[in-house]
């Protein structure tokens, strides 16, 4: 019998940590283990006996990469427990929000964190020694989505300016001056990424991913919608727990989500990409068809890709938003506190976040839930490695490796959500 | 540039400093020198790096050495050395960014680090001792860099 092993003690490029394992025997995989060993953090815990009103500031800080994902979860959520609807250009502005979130949190994965992944550098200064314009380019984009947060949120990271019922504070149109004229620009160097991406080279990984995402009747979805899958899932967000549950494996210290009846499913961009595309806008699709990219893509691999396309349908959206914008005459609606559940899923830059609280009379938060998008594509990054791994059985220890760790990249795994780290073992027994 | 989060322990040792050096240095215009904290995305230090003459850098370090310990770095125009690890908490340290600054040739012609060593990053904003008394050390070290810089700059101008 042979055995091997292959050991990375530390995968960079994620968000967290964690590690990872590939066993094999006699060349076959006998077991994969994705394993987030970062403490458990203990949000849902802290969160109960807190104001309603403080869940969108402490939710935030669960991700310095997506907190505007965990102040909109949060806030539909309780909005949802109120009974309330936000509507207009505060809706608007939510949603421009949220543009500039996906702007920025992809902007540095396509370009900082998977694309040395695909031209075979260590890392994004090696390759911003080659390619300096390329990486210039990628920057520049991720700082208008900087700058847009930091305009409508107060600041990029632990934003301060979100609030149930809207806003604290709104901009004036004027204030939206300078950042349009970014996001033009941040447009047209988008649809140059989605040129870019289309050229690189992919591993061949072709999977029959349950795809789940928001799906929303008139617009690419964001912060509302049913949650659908691929393989006809329908329901509203708040039968979200009937439908997925969550278990809890030794080896991991965030909980593995599985949908009833299925096993693993597959959230993120190239899941909304796949379940939304009709709802792109014109320049969108325009690019995904010049670089025969339509759907359905089923190569994680090409999730960067989906990725892209992304970022220049958020610049067109964020420009649409601002081109449009009436400073509303308050900042945020009225609404009553009162007790009850309250649920809320939106998407974050790497899939459906998913929020429940309970509020009691006195506007005390009971009981907190929340479900990040990375906790529940943990399976599937097992399910995509054990398949990608038996595939792939011939490539040197080496090669192999380096795939599995560009193959969790896919991903843009945040373990920090999740629970922080990651390395990988990939080892070969023989019994 | 004073790098920290000021409720992380001696992780605030950066932006003291900063503070300090501002005190002593009114005599600046604004143009001449940009006061600048960095307690969050420490990516934006490319973009402010990328339009000026010289940067000068003050952030805690991790390291086996003594807490308090002063490393002075010059990497106008050589590399940050790996053995040094800053503190960040969001991905990118400043030694990370001025190596990806240095490949996109936009690092400014003088950089000078300043890192303080400590291995406190707990809970709360008290500083260590030694880490403490490090700060007027390190105060005086800049302020003769910006003495020196300002002749370096009026010489060629």
């Amino acid at each position: 019998m042979k055995s091997s092993s292959i050991k990375v003690d530390y995968l960079a490029r994620v968000e967290g940590e964690g590690s990872l394992l590939v066993k094999m025997r006699n060349g076959l995989v006998d077991d994969v283990k994705f394993k987030i060993f970062e403490p458990p953090r203990f949000f849902e815990a802290f969160l109960r006996g807190r104001k309603y009103s403080e869940a969108p500031d402490i939710t935030a800080r669960i991700c310095g990469i997506c907190p505007i994902a965990y102040q909109m979860s949060s806030v539909h959520a309780m909005e949802n427990a109120f009974g309330v609807k936000v509507e207009g250009q505060i809706r608007e502005m939510r949603r421009l929000l949220y543009c500039g979130e996906w702007i920025e949190s992809h902007a540095l994965h396509i370009y900082m964190l998977h694309a040395p992944d695909f031209l075979g550098y260590e890392d994004a200064i090696q390759l911003a020694k080659d390619h300096a314009e390329t990486v210039q380019r990628g920057l520049r984009i991720k700082k208008t989505g900087n700058d847009l947060v930091a305009l409508l949120a107060g600041r990029e990271i632990h934003p301060i300016n979100v609030k149930v019922g809207g806003f604290y504070k709104l901009p004036s149109k004027e204030d939206f001056t300078e950042v349009l004229a970014k996001l033009k620009q941040a447009r047209d160097e988008s649809y140059e990424t989605v040129l870019w991406t289309a050229t690189l080279p992919f591993p061949a990984l072709d999977h029959d991913y349950e795809f789940v995402s928001l799906s929303h009747p008139t617009e690419y979805p964001m912060n509302e919608g049913r949650l659908v899958s691929s393989n006809g899932l329908d329901i509203d967000v708040r039968e979200y727990e009937l439908m997925f549950h969550e278990t809890h494996v030794p080896y991991s210290n965030a909980l593995q989500s599985t949908l009833k009846g299925r096993e693993s499913y597959l959230v993120g961009p190239l899941a909304r990409y796949n379940i939304n595309f009709d709802k792109l806008s014109p320049l969108a699709k325009k690019a995904a068809e010049e670089i025969h990219a339509k759907p359905p893509l089923k190569n994680q691999f090409k999730s960067i890709i989906a990725r892209a396309i992304e970022v220049l349908f958020a610049c067109e959206e964020a420009i649409r938003i601002i081109e449009n914008y009436e400073p509303p005459e308050k900042p945020d609606i009225e609404y009553e506190v009162g007790p009850g559940f309250g649920f809320g899923c939106t998407e974050a830059p790497r899939g459906i976040l998913y929020h429940r609280y309970l509020v009691g009379e006195n506007g005390l938060i009971r009981d907190a839930k929340i479900v990040p998008p990375t906790a529940q594509n943990q399976k599937m990054i097992e399910t995509d490695l054990r398949e990608f791994v038996k595939a792939n059985g011939s490539l040197s220890k080496q090669d192999l490796t380096l795939r599995c760790e560009q193959l969790v990249r896919n991903f843009d795994p945040c373990i920090s959500c999740a629970t922080h780290f990651l390395s990988l073992e990939v080892e070969e027994i023989t019994s | 540039m004073g790098i920290g989060n000021g409720f992380r322990g001696d992780d605030s040792v950066g932006i003291l400093v900063l503070d300090r050096v501002m005190e002593n240095v009114r005599d600046l215009r604004e143009d001449q020198i940009i006061p600048v904290r960095l307690d969050g995305d420490q990516s934006i230090a490319l973009d402010l790096m990328r339009s000026v003459e010289a940067v000068i850098i003050v952030d805690a370090a991790r390291s086996n050495v003594p807490a308090g310990t002063i490393f002075r770095i010059d990497a106008g125009d050589r590399p940050v050395p790996g053995g040094i690890k800053f503190s960040s908490t969001h991905g990118y340290d400043i030694g990370y960014l001025i190596e990806l600054a240095r490949a996109l040739k936009t690092l400014p012609k003088h950089v000078i680090i300043y890192g303080i060593a400590t291995n406190n990053f707990g809970h709360g904003s008290n500083l260590t001792a030694e880490v403490r008394e490090s700060i007027d050390a390190v105060v005086m070290k800049i302020l003769k860099d910006i003495e020196l810089l300002q002749k370096s700059w009026l010489s060629v101008h």
